[in-house]
């Protein structure tokens, strides 16, 4: 009887493989990457499960801070996860906060130095957004961006950024091209035409460029991408002061735009395939927005995007035929 | 046009034999590299991947090279219908076979969804759902919760 016992325990013990840890028995690398997935904050608590993940986290080649209101034990966090990651290569840092009401004068200094750190990690996607819009801050006190994004030999590495809330300096240091640079997003942030121009100017491979919101900047010209293959261009003006823009880029192939403060001329655009032009009003007196152009220049499109504006021009256009 | 079928036969380390289209197969970067190197010619013997797990690597890789011309929401969405209907520890073969084989596509879709599946759990929770054996002493762990407290108890 009791050898019975015994046997049936025995062969459920066998029967029951679900009862191991294997995941504990993956390789480190494998165990990086999963928790490269996680929350930075959700990766740490990691080290409680085990001795085996007690610095796992530590070597992700990932840090995400989601978008948060900052404040001092969020500051106390990203200080310590930064001091004490190891890994030597980070492909992806992703920190997103928005700033209440309180300023904290020394956060530049923390921006900058987390920025600093993931460029010398060798970031290849790197998005930072400092939200800034409910403190009602001067485009002028935004945060200043390190010499070291322009001037490091790692900047080679960047493969996408996303910026919100940052100044850019005019006439930055150049010379490091950013030669895997493919996506580049700035959401709020303070450029003027030449830093821009000068800044795109070192990107030879871009495909993608979004300009949200973008303050100091008044004349655009796509041409400034001519020389590389530029895809997708999205442009949205939000501020009071207008934009003058001027699109023809040959490889252009998506086009978003929206905005009523914008003046937009076009010409050839012969790969475009998605177009949208969102605004409210359109008034045919201050040609604005060469309509009759954009028509002819779309030739090609296949997908149209459009809102309330058009049917007041299409209206207009019928009664003057 | 007869390259472009030819094929490549595989063997599980439990005697199934599968033949691939070489453009399925050379999802594997494994693969890729061995028949660019030439060494592709006769059956590839892989130890460590049961016939059902084989399977289910080339059902995705299969999936992926049809979809070439899907877009990209539907590719992400029957990515996310495959992941789902695997459980635990057929997860855990299907990482260790993407990573030898080299898919990364797998690997990602697999790490990703045991992170998914880790997040918003306790630790203790985690422990349960993986039988991963806590070995700290109480002490042990209440030194390293207070270590890393800023961690553990600020809130988001």
């Amino acid at each position: 009887m009791g050898k019975s016992k015994l046997l049936t325990f025995l062969v459920l013990f066998i029967a029951m493989p679900d009862e191991q840890d294997r995941m504990s028995a993956l390789p480190d690398a494998i165990l990086h990457q999963i928790l490269s997935f996680l929350p930075t904050k959700h990766s740490i608590q990691t080290s409680i499960l085990s001795k085996r993940w007690i610095h796992l986290w530590k070597f992700t080649p990932a840090i995400h801070i989601p978008y948060n209101e900052i404040t001092p034990s969020q500051r106390t966090f990203i200080h310590n996860t930064l001091t004490q990651h190891q890994a030597l290569k980070i492909h992806n840092f992703r920190l997103h906060f928005s700033l209440g009401i309180t300023w904290y004068p020394d956060l530049a200094v923390q921006l900058q130095n987390c920025i600093e750190f993931a460029i010398s990690r060798q970031v290849q996607t790197l998005s930072v957004y400092a939200d800034l819009v409910a403190a009602f801050i001067d485009p002028q006190d935004y945060y200043v961006l390190p010499s070291m994004f322009y001037s490091h030999d790692n900047v080679r590495s960047l493969q996408q950024v996303s910026l919100m809330g940052f100044l850019f300096n005019p006439n930055p240091p150049s010379g490091v091209p950013f030669a895997s640079l493919k996506t580049l997003c700035f959401f709020d942030c303070a450029i003027d035409d030449e830093t821009l121009n000068g800044l795109l100017s070192n990107c030879p491979v871009l495909e993608s460029l979004t300009i949200d919101g973008c303050h100091r900047s008044h004349n655009f010209k796509a041409s400034w991408c001519q020389r590389m293959k530029l895809k997708h261009h999205v442009l949205r003006c939000r501020g009071d002061d207008g934009l003058n823009v001027e699109i023809g880029v040959s490889s252009l192939s998506t086009l978003k735009v929206h905005g009523d403060l914008m003046k937009i001329s076009f010409t050839s655009l012969p790969s475009m395939v998605e177009a949208t032009v969102f605004r409210c009003i359109y008034s045919p007196y201050t040609e604005d927005f060469c309509f009759r152009t954009w028509l002819r220049n779309l030739a090609n499109v296949n997908k149209l995007g459009v809102d309330s504006w058009f049917p007041q021009v299409y209206l207009l256009l019928r009664l003057m035929l | 046009m007869a390259s472009t079928l030819k094929k490549i036969i595989l063997k599980s380390c439990d005697g199934k034999i599968l033949e691939v289209e070489e453009a399925v197969a050379v999802q594997s970067q494994m693969i890729k590299n061995m028949i660019e190197d030439d060494c592709a010619n006769e059956e590839i013997p892989l130890p460590d991947i049961t016939g059902e797990i084989l399977s289910m690597i080339i059902e995705y890789c299969k999936m992926h090279v049809d979809g070439e011309n899907n877009s990209n929401n539907e590719l992400i969405a029957r990515d996310a219908d495959f992941i789902t209907r695997v459980d635990l520890n057929t997860l855990y073969y299907l990482i260790v076979a993407a990573n030898f084989l080299n898919v990364k596509s797998l690997l990602d879709l697999t790490c990703q969804r045991v992170a998914d599946i880790i997040k918003g759990k306790s630790p203790e929770e985690i422990r349960l759902t993986f039988n991963i054996k806590n070995d700290f002493t109480p002490e042990e762990e209440e030194e390293i919760r207070k270590k890393n407290a800023w961690a553990f108890d600020y809130k988001d």
